[in-house]
């Protein structure tokens, strides 16, 4: 039976489907695994049986990923359970964006007590007026899950749409209408798209990316969507641009004391995941990568451990290994299976960084001494055996 | 040359247009045909002259239609032309409707100077949370150039839509997704959608058709869609179902004493057609059609008179009647022509409501009696003759 903690509250949706293996503790002590919203894991003590973390969500700024994978901790995030959440703020942004209708739906409750107020609308409403999304150019920065998604809703709104992403998957590339055209560089967007959306993670890479320069390059009058992360643009220089009226609107999701004075930003409060659907596909999509982690090893959207996938257990047993990603561990591994005079029907050792995970199915049962002396080798931090 | 009135402003690229091919008129009473947005009409006094009036937009509710017709002066109106601009809206509508987009960004404006305020949204944004649209079900009523673009967006932004127009067009039921499943009842529509939107025109048949009953029908959360006029939803039946919560959400683009009291709408000020594209589109289709009909006596896209389009005049001259669409007009008609030896190479007539436009093309000597003898008949309101450009 494996105990799993709840630190923020998770859809029952998701909880339910962990099955009759599981059951829900108050205790975090006792905890085989977590599952985490957005509370702060920094400054939690983890207890040397929890095996796993499972974010329900896509960003994993509040766990120690580092402490975490020397402890053979699995971390699990939920990338795309929010996809369609995020999605649907874009284009609600894009539309807000070009039309003044948060400005008008102000104006009519400001005039809410005007007994001639549909008469006064007509004569108001040109302030509020403004252009349509079909016929423009849409510029989509990563093409992800969300990023792939805001770009074919783009499609299907009669927009072009020019998409940019140097690490573009197989499998996003095959979700793509195929008249988003795919570009190589960032400066295609710069100098062609009336709206540029950004989707990628905040990296040392990726912090500032739309910086003075950038927005310079833009065409005037451009509309610049940020629900992403905050870091990924350079609020100062976004400020100078909406004041002097080239960037036209700045939509962002996040609310800070820089873009909560911008002149022309549209600022909500980190709505973009905020839709009972995305928590629900969260808490499921936390809830069977756990199960399956649990119960069979299998490692699916690790933020700090590679994917490993054997499938259910074959044979008698399975053997996970965390291991330093260096020379010679799995011939450590295999030799100290091998001198049981166990045979190894399947194994998989997937590395990430340092560190690194090997599962074995083994054809017939091993003790646990032979487990704890597997333990014991230099460089091996955890060694789980997994039985059916 | 003819010359036309504007009655309000229209777009640089639609005035360019028009003065390509007609004089500006200062004055209605000195104009051979107007156009016009949304200047009330109705306490005018129109010139017996006045040929036609162009709507640069589709509701004609601030134009006397009977008066023109009983005169012979031909309405227009752009269907289509603010589609899209219409449809975009009812699509940030279905998105405000299903998260409080709105609320929030009054929250962070009410909170500009909290210097803590990341942190403080991460705990205010659960009361603005929502749902998604995805694998929601649309009902759209009323399947015309709006209500078309508005299923089909729906259906490519992942809900399952359903779609009702007893009178819907081969052009509309062409352009629609295969996917959109269209239902007979509007029964079906009020049992089975979480967001219903509405595209018909108002008429005393459509004149709250949204009413307590048809509200009482719907799904406890519905959310209604109305951008198209007020007085297809009764809005005290509205309000008082908004109050008690069976609909989520009542979004609509007309302000007035009872919408901007209820609790839990979203009012806009008529915002649906006011785009740049939506303008310049409306006047560019106003001026094609009444060059079309000025120049040609072809009728597209009249709300008056039966539409009719010969192409080009291809013969010594095109004759226009405006008539009432009563028996043995065209009888009439053409044994006048008969009496007068002139040859009937090509003849339209189309019929709208009470009213009917017929086309004559004809060759052989003219004579300008005949203009007098077919407006001499009965029922007969105008008529015109247009030479051929050979002449």
């Amino acid at each position: 039976m494996f105990k799993v903690h709840c630190l923020n509250n998770i859809a029952k949706v998701g909880t339910d489907r962990l099955g009759a293996n599981f059951a829900l503790t108050d205790s975090i002590e006792c905890a085989d695994a977590i599952m985490v919203r957005s509370a702060s894991l920094h400054d939690v003590d983890f207890s040397h049986n929890l095996l796993a973390i499972a974010r329900a969500g896509a960003g994993v700024n509040n766990i120690p990923l580092e402490r975490c994978a020397e402890r053979g901790i699995v971390v699990f995030n939920t990338p795309g359970a929010n996809a369609n959440g995020v999605k649907e703020m874009v284009i609600a942004g894009m539309l807000l964006a070009s039309r003044d209708i948060v400005g008008g739906i102000e104006w009519v409750d400001e005039n809410s007590d005007d007994p001639n107020v549909g008469k006064a609308a007509e004569k108001a409403k040109k302030d509020f007026a403004g252009t349509e999304l079909a016929g423009k150019n849409l510029g989509v920065i990563g093409l992800g899950a969300i990023g792939a998604m805001v770009a074919n809703a783009g499609r299907s709104l009669g927009m072009h749409v020019y998409g940019y992403d140097p690490y573009l998957s197989v499998k996003y590339a095959w979700s793509l209408d195929r008249h988003v055209r795919h570009v190589n560089d960032l400066k295609e967007i710069w100098a062609n798209c009336d709206y540029i959306t950004i989707h990628v993670p905040a990296t040392d890479k990726t912090r500032g990316m739309i910086g003075a320069g950038e927005i310079a390059a833009m065409r005037d009058g451009v509309v610049v969507l940020n629900y992403a992360r905050d870091v990924l643009v350079d609020e100062i220089a976004m400020s100078a641009a909406l004041q002097t009226g080239h960037v036209r609107r700045y939509m962002t999701d996040f609310a800070n004391s820089v873009t909560t004075q911008m002149k022309h930003a549209v600022v909500t409060p980190h709505l973009g995941a905020s839709t009972k659907e995305a928590e629900d596909n969260c808490a499921i999509m936390a809830a069977d990568e756990l199960r399956d982690y649990l119960e069979n090893g299998n490692i699916t959207n690790s933020v700090n451990y590679g994917t490993v996938d054997m499938g259910p257990i074959e044979g008698a047993m399975r053997l996970a290994a965390f291991h330093l990603n260096v020379p010679n561990m799995i011939g450590q591994i295999t030799s100290a299976v091998s001198a049981e005079g166990v045979n190894i029907e399947n194994m998989t050792d997937k590395s990430r960084g340092n560190y690194a995970y090997c599962m074995l199915d083994l054809g017939s049962e091993i003790s646990d001494q032979v487990v704890q002396r597997l333990a014991c080798i230099d460089g091996i931090y955890r060694v789980r055996a997994i039985r059916k | 040359m003819y010359s036309v009135h504007c009655m309000n402003n229209i777009s640089q690229a639609g005035l360019d247009a028009l003065y390509q091919s007609f004089s500006p008129a200062k004055r209605l009473e000195d104009a051979d045909a107007a156009i016009v947005r949304s200047t009330n009409m109705h306490e005018l006094d129109l010139p017996k002259d006045l040929l036609a009036i162009a709507r640069a937009g589709a509701g004609v509710n601030n134009i006397p239609l009977d008066r023109c017709s009983s005169q012979g002066t031909v309405v227009f109106n752009t269907p289509g032309a603010n589609a899209n601009a219409v449809k975009e809206l009812v699509v940030a509508g279905m998105l405000m409707a299903s998260r409080d987009i709105i609320g929030s960004a009054e929250w962070v404006g009410d909170h500009a100077d909290d210097a803590d305020v990341a942190k403080d949204a991460e705990k205010a944004k659960n009361q603005f949370g929502g749902t998604e649209i995805a694998g929601k079900t649309l009902g759209v009523i009323g399947l015309g150039a709006i209500g078309a673009m508005v299923a089909n967006a729906g259906r490519s932004l992942g809900m399952h839509v359903l779609g009702f127009d007893p009178y819907l067009s081969i052009t509309a039921a062409w352009s629609l997704d295969r996917h959109v499943h269209y239902v007979q009842r509007l029964g079906e529509i009020l049992e089975n959608a979480d967001y219903i939107t509405i595209h018909v025109p108002a008429n005393d048949k459509t004149r709250g058709m949204i009413g307590r009953d048809q509200i009482a029908q719907t799904k406890d959360g519905v959310v209604f869609l109305n951008f198209a006029r007020d007085m297809l939803v009764d809005e005290q039946a509205m309000a008082r179902a908004l109050e008690n919560g069976h609909v989520r959400r009542y979004v609509t683009d007309f302000a007035n004493p009872t919408t901007t009291h209820m609790k839990g709408a979203i009012v806009l000020p008529h915002l649906g057609a006011s785009t740049r594209e939506a303008e310049a589109n409306c006047a560019a289709m106003a001026v094609d059609q009444l060059r079309a009909y000025l120049l040609e006596g072809n009728v597209i896209n009249s709300v008056n008179f039966g539409d009719v389009d010969l192409g080009p005049i291809q013969t010594d001259e095109r004759i226009v009647v405006l008539h009432k669409n009563i028996p043995n007009m065209i009888g009439q008609f053409t044994a006048i022509l008969a009496n007068s030896d002139l040859n009937i190479e090509n003849m339209a007539n189309k019929r709208r409501g009470e009213n009917a436009t017929t086309l004559f093309e004809t060759s052989g000597p003219w004579d300008d009696d005949v203009i007098q003898r077919i407006s001499a008949v009965e029922g007969v309101y105008r008529t015109r003759m247009i030479p051929g450009h050979g002449m």
